[in-house]
């Protein structure tokens, strides 16, 4: 399966979706025009990718900031992601999150609730 | 700032309840209908939850930037070497002083001050020492006002105090009282002892005077406070 790479940009973050290593990528920020259309094709990869992968799968997370509609394109994956490990696929998310940003731990927090896959919350130095 | 806790749960959603109530119901426990309205129901309250979840998350990114709105005004309005005002918060706050005095028919007075032969410290003991030295003053000046004034850094070692509703009588005591405190004001600064002396001139603002020319009176007077030998008050 090929790869999906996009770099990132003042609105959109770096997306790297790697097949091959089974490693799933998100950072940056993410307020796009039009969210639904920007996470339209990472959805499809994701979808597709899920029922194939063998080894086990890496998430990392590392979002600072999320518009509201981006929130829910990443409810939608970590739905799908959470739907996987239910039917028996390694999954390990793990969010990232700025140590000196407080509500960040808190909005992972709520990210992470009704989830059932593996979630670690990570502090790091900004 | 303040971290708040969770907040409380949205109040429980109507056509959830009435759904529940409809599934309980012992007159529907035959209907042909119940499955599918009891999948439909489940649908419904998982959407709900949903959408309670995304509102939970997209509040806190936005009081986050309101946090953060609040820092980048502080830091607007902030000095950095010293902390205290900088030019373009006195600058709106002496147009607003203005706009009040001229509206109540009060006064204010402003205190321009420039510390003597200040490069000197800076040539002699170089720039890290002349920084130190303009903080130790900024926060002596600070604890000698009252809060409603207003003391800021104008320019290199130029200050300026704002002085609500104070005539000149109260405004030459501030000013006296910062002259000598500053002349005895010792600063070590790797193991060197710093001392300054500072010129002051005062002004009072006259109604009908522009901001421009608020300011050109209170640097006139601080020029003649400087050509009289410094360490002095003049107006």
């Amino acid at each position: 399966m090929e790869n999906l790479c996009l770099q990132p940009t003042t609105s959109t973050p770096l997306i790297n979706l790697d097949s091959e290593h089974g490693i799933l990528e998100i950072s940056g920020e993410s307020y796009p025009e039009n969210s639904f259309e920007f996470y339209a094709p990472i959805k499809k990869w994701i979808r597709e990718y899920l029922p194939v992968a063998t080894a086990r799968i890496h998430v990392n997370i590392n979002l600072i900031y999320l518009n509201t509609s981006s929130t829910r394109c990443l409810i939608e994956i970590l739905d799908d992601l959470d739907d996987a490990f239910k039917k028996g696929k390694d999954i390990q998310v793990t969010w990232f999150y700025d140590e000196e940003n407080d509500r960040a731990a808190e909005t992972a927090e709520e990210f992470k609730e009704d989830i059932t896959l593996p979630f670690l919350i990570t502090a790091v130095k900004s | 700032m303040p971290k708040t806790s969770k907040p409380a749960p949205p109040p429980k959603d109507e056509t959830v309840i009435w759904a529940e109530e409809t599934i309980a119901d012992p007159a529907n426990t035959n209907n042909p209908l119940l499955e599918s309205f009891q999948t439909l129901s489940e649908k419904y309250s998982r959407l709900v939850k949903r959408m309670d979840k995304i509102t939970r998350i997209s509040d806190n990114y936005q009081m986050r930037l309101r946090e953060v709105n609040a820092l980048l005004d502080e830091y607007a309005r902030t000095d950095s070497l010293t902390g205290i005002s900088n030019r373009r918060d006195l600058t709106n706050r002496i147009t607003q002083e203005i706009s009040r005095a001229n509206r109540f028919k009060r006064t204010f007075s402003l205190l321009m001050l420039d510390l003597d032969r200040f490069k000197r410290i800076n040539d002699d003991y170089g720039h890290l020492a002349g920084d130190h030295l303009l903080k130790e003053i900024s926060g002596k000046m600070k604890s000698l006002l009252r809060t409603i004034d207003t003391c800021g850094r104008w320019g290199g070692e130029e200050f300026l105090i704002l002085l609500p509703e104070t005539p000149p009588s109260g405004a030459f005591l501030v000013a006296e009282n910062m002259r000598s405190a500053i002349q005895s004001l010792r600063v070590t600064f790797n193991d060197q002892v710093l001392q300054v002396t500072v010129s002051i001139g005062v002004h009072q603002y006259h109604e009908g005077e522009t901001i421009d020319e608020c300011l050109r009176l209170g640097d006139e007077a601080l020029y003649k406070a400087k050509r009289h030998g410094g360490n002095r008050i003049a107006h």
